[in-house]
């Protein structure tokens, strides 16, 4: 009976710094360290390219002149960037065997972008750089944007925008299965170019002065035509708002 | 029977008319490779869609504008082919095989489309400016430019990239490959449908524009899984 005691005590005394190890490395994997985490000092109109394959994408923007990309998340991947000048390129390495990374994004706000993914969503928040974004799957939203260019395809997502024409455009927001959302100021003024498919239109009390009205093609120009604004959607709807 | 010999004879098998022992070694050859077997299917689909075509009867206009080009530009030797071949067409005495004419009402419709494409494309380049040099993307995201937008280049592009993808597939796990089924589905399921209204209203210029347009998501859609 003692021998066993004695045994339980030894068990026990080995087994407590053990048990400490494993909470303490439970307890900082709550707060997973990112991937790959890095910062680039920028000057004025850097321009930024991501190409990630599956996984979410989220950008935003900071007063400070560097950009910061932070993939947290994600399996053990290779991530690659390369920088020349005030461009700067990141890109995931044999994204389809691997799991998901996530990327977080800050960046001056005058920044371009270039967006490529397969799949996962994608936010902009904030930006007033030309926007560009290529995806296959998943939702695309961009808010606050006053963007001087868009051009957003997407085959299987939502595509949301919400913000200003920032200059001469164009604006394209295209999804082959999915709804396009879009709300502007109500005095800005755009051409509008949409086509739907398969379901409706709807300009959002937009009074429009149509060059041309179909159920699936509207064609008109607001406030005496401005930017172009080209939004198509194959399965989806089209939606407008005034703000 | 390797990959290139089968793809060698692979309109003869799809038209029957190869001999048996042969028909067998490319049947053996399509069940065991998929690659040979997404050609095969491409090919199946654009003869399909050519035999469905409306056929259109071109005005005298467009033969008296062949006749002037062929006079133009091939003189001398080839002027009397040429012309023995224009009297034949016009004296009725020229007679075609299935082949010959399903590969001219082709050519007839796909100038149509590329002359309707081209003119959209122009309207188009006209709105979409060209992002600023240090915007640009290491790979070109962008549309591709005109000249290599024609209906019979993005077809036979489409077909390399469906074979490329096929054969990177397997290493996919199966939720991407699930996803990328279904994209391609729903991409083949729309051109489908604007075919067919295309088929019930050929003049409508919106759905032949989103059709060609739907044709180069769906070359996108290979394009970004083809490099993984």
């Amino acid at each position: 009976m003692e021998a066993m005691r004695r045994r339980i005590a030894r068990l026990t005394l080995a087994l407590t710094p053990m048990m400490a190890a494993a909470s303490l490395a439970g307890s900082s994997g709550a707060e997973p360290a990112p991937r790959f985490n890095k910062t680039y000092p920028v000057s004025t109109a850097a321009h930024l390219a991501i190409l990630n394959v599956n996984g979410d994408v989220k950008v935003t923007t900071s007063n400070k002149s560097e950009i910061v990309v932070a993939v947290v998340d994600g399996p053990a991947i290779t991530v690659q960037d390369h920088v020349a000048g005030n461009s700067i390129e990141v890109w995931v390495k044999h994204g389809l065997r691997v799991g998901r990374a996530n990327f977080e994004i800050s960046m001056p706000a005058d920044t371009s972008i270039n967006l490529k993914n397969i799949m996962g969503r994608i936010s902009i928040w904030g930006v007033n750089g030309d926007v560009n974004v290529n995806a296959l799957n998943g939702d695309v939203r961009l808010v606050a944007v006053r963007s001087p260019s868009v051009d957003v395809k997407v085959i299987s997502g939502d595509i949301f925008f919400d913000g200003e024409l920032g200059g001469e455009g164009p604006f394209c927001l295209q999804s082959m299965k999915g709804d396009v959302d879009v709300t502007l100021p109500a005095s800005t003024p755009f051409n509008l170019n949409a086509r739907a498919l398969k379901e409706h239109i709807s300009l959002g009390g937009f009074p429009f002065s149509f060059s041309s009205q179909q159920s699936k093609a509207i064609t008109g120009s607001h406030s005496r035509g401005g930017p172009k604004l080209n939004l198509t959607a194959y399965d989806g709807r089209i939606i407008l708002h005034r703000k | 029977m390797s990959c290139v010999q089968c793809r060698e004879v692979m309109s003869e098998y799809i038209d029957g008319e190869l001999e048996l022992g042969v028909e067998t070694q490319v049947e053996r050859h399509l069940a065991q490779c998929q690659a040979c077997q997404a050609v095969r299917d491409d090919i199946v689909q654009i003869v399909h869609f050519s035999r469905n075509l409306p056929e259109h009867s071109p005005g005298t206009g467009l033969w008296l504008r062949i006749q002037s080009e062929i006079e133009s530009e091939h003189r001398g030797g080839f002027y009397s082919k040429a012309a023995s071949l224009w009297r034949r067409l016009t004296t009725g005495r020229l007679t075609l095989s299935f082949p010959q004419i399903a590969v001219f009402t082709s050519s007839i419709f796909l100038i149509t489309l590329s002359a309707g494409f081209f003119g959209w494309n122009g309207s188009r380049q006209e709105s979409v400016a060209s992002p600023p040099v240090e915007a640009r993307p290491v790979e070109t995201l962008q549309a591709a430019p005109a000249d290599e937008t024609r209906i019979e280049d993005i077809m036979q592009r489409l077909g390399e990239l469906k074979t490329n993808v096929e054969l990177r597939k397997s290493a996919w796990n199966p939720e991407v490959r699930e996803l990328f089924e279904r994209d391609v589905l729903h991409i083949d399921q729309t051109l489908a449908e604007c075919h067919h209204a295309l088929l019930d209203n050929p003049k409508d210029d919106v759905c032949r524009e989103m059709m060609l347009n739907a044709c180069r998501e769906k070359m996108r859609l290979l394009e970004g899984f083809s490099d993984y």
